[in-house]
């Protein structure tokens, strides 16, 4: 089957910026300053533009490799590696979505049994949440965006980072470069994590109204993510001690306790929760991207798939026990990440390239 | 007169069946006609005489000489039935002929146009529409004086054999909405339709949706206002509402009274009126997730307050809640069906006497008191009814979704509730646009009132065939440009 | 299907998805808990909790219990057996401890409140020259309640205040910085009234030093720009002098040298004459009365620099100053550096205002 996609589901190019932007901007961000900082000290703000500028080539190579071929990750699959050697690589993109979302969940429900609800049962958590989720996906590509959009008015919850203002440390940003090229850049690889929702452009792109102009919205959500890391990064360099920091687990979540309105008094309970608005859009997009490239690899229905899937997900959150499991998941998600982000993409880039210089020569 | 045509044989059982008979020279004529549907007075007047003065000959002579306008001849008898019983006069010639002369004499008895009861305003209009479908549209071709309204009848109901009106301004409208509508309608299969919200929710995208798809309205500048900016609207004879439709979730939270204020005032008012809502839904689902579960996120000055008022209340903070709220539900569901003279002291005895009673018999405490009372308040600040409805319901998921898991099942309910509104169409089109699917341009007059000079074009949702209402450049609003201080 | 899905998201939820509940009026929620050192290496845990009676808001009282034991932890949950309601120790924001414990080192009880998410980081920390739960039993406050009482008067003086103080996350932030070193207000109880007696300054997470409220206005002229405080100023004998303080500014300048590395420190008040001892205040006297008040200034605060250097304590943060300023600053070399480090003062003090009258 080649996928093809009713103009009626389609969605305009403005909302690819928020499709790339919650997928990228989602738990993620509680933690992602502590590996920098500790490898990269008060330059790891360095890291983190290095970092970005290399996800802007490698969208920039996404766009050409969709661009010459008109059609979605899973028929590139095919076009080029052939049918058996095509699908594997299908199905291991099936897995590692799988994998994203059951990581994604199980860190959501930690976070909760830590700062909100000690007691809560991980699975009854994980099975509301997968309900609501498949009420969402049920609803097609629209309403997972229009989910989507919605999470994307929780970028404001941000702002909140400011009430920890009157603990500024500005010193702590000096000495500036300080430390070696060789720890930037390791800082730098740290990072690549954070950066890894990129790759669901290969399976939006079909979605987008007009997708070879959509390339400005993807350059853009990865620069609102650039700033958004940069302000995270160097708030936490502003208000721990590089030493306090590595002791840290959520830095991202101890800032709201600085948080502090008339009435409310502990502002991390609604920080907290409110990071489910996070959650959605990303274990959404996953799944819906698994689904659908189960619906063309074995031709199956999508709704069929579904229900198999979310309960495959739910199998995996409830198996992960505790932080040493979701630490073990993250470095085998970090791994791969890494690996798709700056080789498999470059390498389909150059295979495009050759294909297509191949292809004019013959 | 006890023979009669065969025709009437069904008929012959009701007592307000009359068939009077005419013996001239040649064939007797017999006049039938259901006496509760026509205007009788006029039959006297003027077909009678036709009959008994002339002396004439023949069935088409008579039809001739009839002075009323609209008049048939027909020999189908289900034509004949269904006629008299809209209240035609059937003239007949001899018992076996089965020619019939059918005259419209119906009466128009209903309630003559008063002010709307539920859709109250200060200033404005106070017409409303009446049960009769033709003086309902009579209002209608009064205020939208342009030959592109089309009206478009539809009968539904086997039984009731109700006549449904769709009325568009052909030009503006768009045609798949306005098909999608009609063949709703025409695909409806019932025996009995007797209000329009009946139809209302045969036709609608999700009729288990709690969130009203089409906006019911008895205003008739309202529905003036709509057909111009391309909707369509919906009447039937016998019920004194008008459905209006594609709609957004942005229009039922928008009163035509907006229009009437400058624009500033109006704006403010749209936005304290969202402000409610929220309030209303989420007031009391806060309230019981942070007593239950987030006790220590209140300020240290606020817990004494909260704390010593509720401290001899028995309940947990959720019974405490529903109680509250199936109180205040009693006394609306009391306050709509009570005669209006004894309404107002049971009203009184109610909201006063009880709420204080049952905060000295510790039964409640003080702030819940408040903050029930203010949200069962502010969801009265919906101009539509129906929507009022659904945020009245819509408000106990909430607050079982706190009693289980405190904010986070408050976010969890809410994130729900989104998912289904993005789900929702109205006609097709989109429930939550313009903001999902994002339409700038659409925007304009959802929050914020536009001034008049700056609405020279239709809301693009619509997708209307003619979005300009008037020329922007030539339109503007009178300023002396060359006007210098003091000149 | 989807009313399926729905049914079972109810049955689910309202079966077994309940966690436990802390209703807010069947809680016992205590504001402030003192610690104190007791033989045999236990601590001694003292809570106030407060007890809210019916239908009157404004009295509140409380009630004083206390246990020994070897972790915080478990001392409060054996409290709970003195008690009909639970403890809650989410709304803790004052804690106490007596200098004994200050001595020995507070690592342990404050690891206890660091690591726990119910903990603020922003409750306010104390010392207590004394036993401080002689301070939590005494009663000095009649209408509010001792822990809203204590926490307000920390409050006030600290954050909006003139004296210096850290709440646990800036004593976090100075313990595991390198060149910083934390301090803490001191609490005294005299005649039944709490007060803050000064600053305790700390070397690690042991309480080293004491300053006076005088020393400690000056200190924290020294650390961050303030826009209060009356600052007396003495002119010569039996002569003083009030400023008003509108406007500080602080400034640490680093130079580098060939032998040695010298920190400057340069601040700048605005001030208003407040009390003038009679003194007519003329415009000629007035730069001199200002030369005189700058050197005046700068004694005061060369003479608490120096005190610091004699005791190895750097609560000013010097440390972390020259850290930002020196690439490859070493812990080690700046503890043996610091106590003979020349550290310059240049104090500029400009009058703004006599006020109305001459």
């Amino acid at each position: 089957m080649i996928p093809s996609v009713n103009e009626r589901y389609t969605v305009s190019p403005f909302l690819l910026f928020v499709i790339i932007q919650s997928m990228q901007f989602g738990l993620r961000i509680l933690f992602m300053a502590i590996k920098p900082i500790e490898l990269a000290g008060q330059d790891a703000w360095i890291s983190v533009l290095l970092s970005a500028f290399s996800i802007h080539l490698v969208i920039w190579m996404m766009y050409r490799i969709l661009n010459h071929n008109k059609t979605d990750l899973i028929q590139i699959h095919k076009l080029f590696f052939g049918k058996w050697a095509g699908n594997a690589l299908n199905l291991f993109f099936i897995l590692y979505y799988l994998l994203n979302a059951a990581h994604q969940i199980r860190y959501f429900i930690e976070v909760i049994q830590v700062w909100v609800f000690p007691d809560i049962e991980t699975w009854i958590l994980a099975l509301v949440l997968l309900l609501l989720v498949y009420y969402i996906i049920a609803g097609g590509f629209r309403v997972i965006v229009g989910i989507c959009l919605l999470s994307f008015v929780n970028t404001f919850l941000f702002l909140f980072m400011l009430f920890t203002a009157p603990y500024f440390h500005f010193h702590n940003l000096l000495p500036i470069l300080n430390h070696s090229p060789g720890e930037i850049l390791e800082a730098s690889r740290a990072l690549t994590f954070s950066y890894a929702g990129v790759e669901i452009l290969f399976f939006c792109y079909t979605f987008i109204k007009t997708p070879q102009k959509s390339e400005k919205w993807a350059h853009l959500a990865n620069i609102s993510i650039t700033i958004l890391y940069l302000a995270e990064i160097i708030f936490s360099l502003l208000l721990f001690k590089q030493e306090q920091l590595s002791t840290e687990i959520w830095p991202g979540l101890t800032k709201y306790q600085f948080v502090q309105f008339p009435f409310i008094e502990r502002f991390e309970f609604i920080g907290a929760s409110a990071t489910l608005f996070r959650l959605f859009p990303i274990v959404c997009l996953c799944i819906w991207a698994s689904s659908r490239i189960m619906k063309y690899t074995f031709s199956v229905k999508q709704s069929k798939v579904l229900p198999f899937f979310l309960l495959a997900v739910f199998v995996a959150v409830c198996l992960i026990p505790n932080r040493i499991g979701i630490q073990f998941v993250q470095r085998w998600l970090e791994n791969i990440g890494l690996h798709l982000i700056y080789l498999y993409i470059p390498f389909l880039f150059i295979f495009d390239l050759i294909r297509t210089k191949a292809r004019k020569t013959a | 007169m006890n023979s009669m045509p065969q025709t009437w044989k069904d008929f012959k059982e009701s007592s307000d069946f009359i068939c009077s008979r005419f013996d001239t020279n040649y064939e007797p004529f017999f006049v039938s006609y259901l006496k509760s549907l026509t205007e009788v007075q006029l039959l006297h007047e003027h077909i009678l005489p036709c009959l008994s003065k002339e002396q004439p000959l023949s069935l088409e002579a008579v039809y001739r000489s009839i002075p009323i306008d609209d008049k048939e001849i027909s020999m189908d008898c289900n034509d004949i039935h269904y006629k008299l019983l809209h209240g035609y006069a059937a003239i007949q010639q001899g018992l076996d002929d089965p020619k019939t002369i059918l005259i419209n004499v119906a009466a128009s008895k209903g309630r003559t146009v008063t002010k709307p009861e539920i859709e109250f305003n200060v200033e404005g209009s106070k017409e409303a529409f009446v049960e009769s479908l033709d003086t309902n549209l009579h209002l209608i071709r009064k205020r939208v004086i342009t030959p592109s309204l089309r009206i478009k009848e539809i009968t539904v109901g086997n039984i009731s054999k109700s006549r449904i009106a769709v009325c568009y301004i052909d030009g503006i409208t768009n045609e798949q909405y306005l098909n999608t509508c009609l063949q709703r309608i025409a695909n409806i299969q019932f025996d009995t339709v007797t209000d329009i919200t009946i139809i209302q929710q045969m036709i609608e995208d999700n009729s288990h949706s709690i969130f009203p798809q089409l906006l019911g309205t008895e205003r008739t500048d309202r529905v003036a206002w709509s057909l111009s900016l391309g909707q369509i609207c919906i009447l039937m004879d016998g019920s004194p509402t008008a459905i209006l439709g594609p709609v957004n979730l942005g229009l039922f939270f928008t009163s035509y009274e907006d229009y009437f204020s400058p624009w500033i005032i109006g704006s403010i008012i749209r936005v304290i009126r969202i402000i409610s809502v929220i309030f209303s839904i989420l007031a009391s689902a806060i309230y019981v997730a942070v007593l239950t579960y987030h006790g220590h996120g209140i300020s240290n000055l606020f817990l004494p307050t909260i704390i010593s008022s509720r401290i001899n209340v028995p309940f947990p903070p959720v019974v405490e809640v529903l109680i509250m709220e199936l109180a205040i539900e009693l006394l609306r569901e009391a306050g709509v069906r009570l005669p209006s003279k004894i309404g107002q002291t049971i009203g009184i005895v109610g909201g006063i006497v009880l709420g204080t009673a049952a905060v000295q018999a510790s039964l409640t405490s003080n702030f819940l008191l408040i903050i029930v009372a203010l949200s069962a308040m502010a969801s009265f600040t919906t101009p539509v009814f129906r929507m009022s409805n659904t945020i009245r319901i819509l408000r106990f998921p909430f607050i079982i979704a706190a009693q289980v898991w405190g904010l986070l099942g408050i976010f969890i309910c809410i994130i729900a509730v989104a998912t289904h509104l993005l789900r929702l169409t109205s006609f097709g089109m989109p429930y939550l646009v313009p903001f999902y699917p994002l339409r700038p341009k659409g925007m304009f007059d959802t929050i914020i009132r536009p001034p008049y000079s700056m609405f020279h074009s239709r809301p693009n949702f619509l997708r209307t065939k003619n979005s300009v209402r008037f020329d922007k450049n030539t339109g503007k609003q009178n300023k002396d440009k060359d006007k210098d201080i003091d000149e | 299907m989807n009313r399926i899905i729905c049914a079972l998201l109810a049955s689910c939820l309202l079966l077994t998805g309940c966690v436990k509940q802390q209703i807010l009026d069947r809680v016992n929620l205590f504001i402030v808990s003192a610690f104190d050192e007791s033989n045999n290496g236990k601590i001694e845990l003292m809570l106030a909790v407060p007890q809210y009676p019916t239908g009157k808001p404004g009295s509140v009282s409380n009630e004083l219990l206390s246990l020994s034991g070897y972790t915080s932890s478990a001392i409060r949950e054996l409290l709970s057996t003195q008690l009909d309601k639970p403890l809650n120790p989410g709304k803790l924001s004052v804690v106490l401890f007596s200098n004994d414990m200050a001595l020995h080192g507070l690592k342990d009880e404050l690891d206890v409140l660091y690591r726990n998410a119910y903990y603020s980081r922003k409750m306010l920390l104390a010392v207590v020259d004394g036993n401080s739960q002689q301070l939590l039993k005494a009663h000095f406050s009649s209408k509010e309640e001792k822990g809203m009482y204590l926490y307000t008067l920390l409050d006030t003086n600290i954050r909006k205040g003139i004296l210096p103080g850290q709440n646990l996350h800036e004593f976090e932030y100075a313990l595991a910085g390198k060149g910083l070193d934390p301090y803490l207000p001191l609490l005294k109880l005299q005649h039944d009234r709490v007060m803050i007696s000064g600053t305790a300054l700390f070397k690690d997470d042991q309480y080293e030093l004491s300053i006076n409220e005088r020393q400690s206005q000056l200190m924290k002229l020294l650390m961050k720009d303030m826009k209060q405080g009356i600052l007396e100023v003495k002119l010569d004998e039996n002569t003083y002098l009030a400023l008003e303080n509108v406007g500080s500014k602080v400034k640490y300048r680093f130079t580098k040298n060939a032998d040695k590395d010298t920190i400057t420190i340069e601040l700048a008040i605005k001030a208003k004459i407040r009390d003038a001892a009679s003194l007519p205040v003329l415009e000629n006297e007035l730069e001199r009365i200002k030369t005189d008040i700058e050197n005046n200034i700068k004694e005061s605060e060369m003479a608490l620099i120096e005190l610091f250097q004699k005791h190895e304590l750097d609560p000013l943060g010097l440390g972390d100053f020259t850290r930002g300023h020196v690439r490859n600053w070493n812990e080690k070399d700046w503890k043996k550096v610091y106590p003979a480090m020349k550290i310059g003062l240049n104090v500029k003090v400009v009058l703004t205002e006599t006020g109305i009258k001459n």
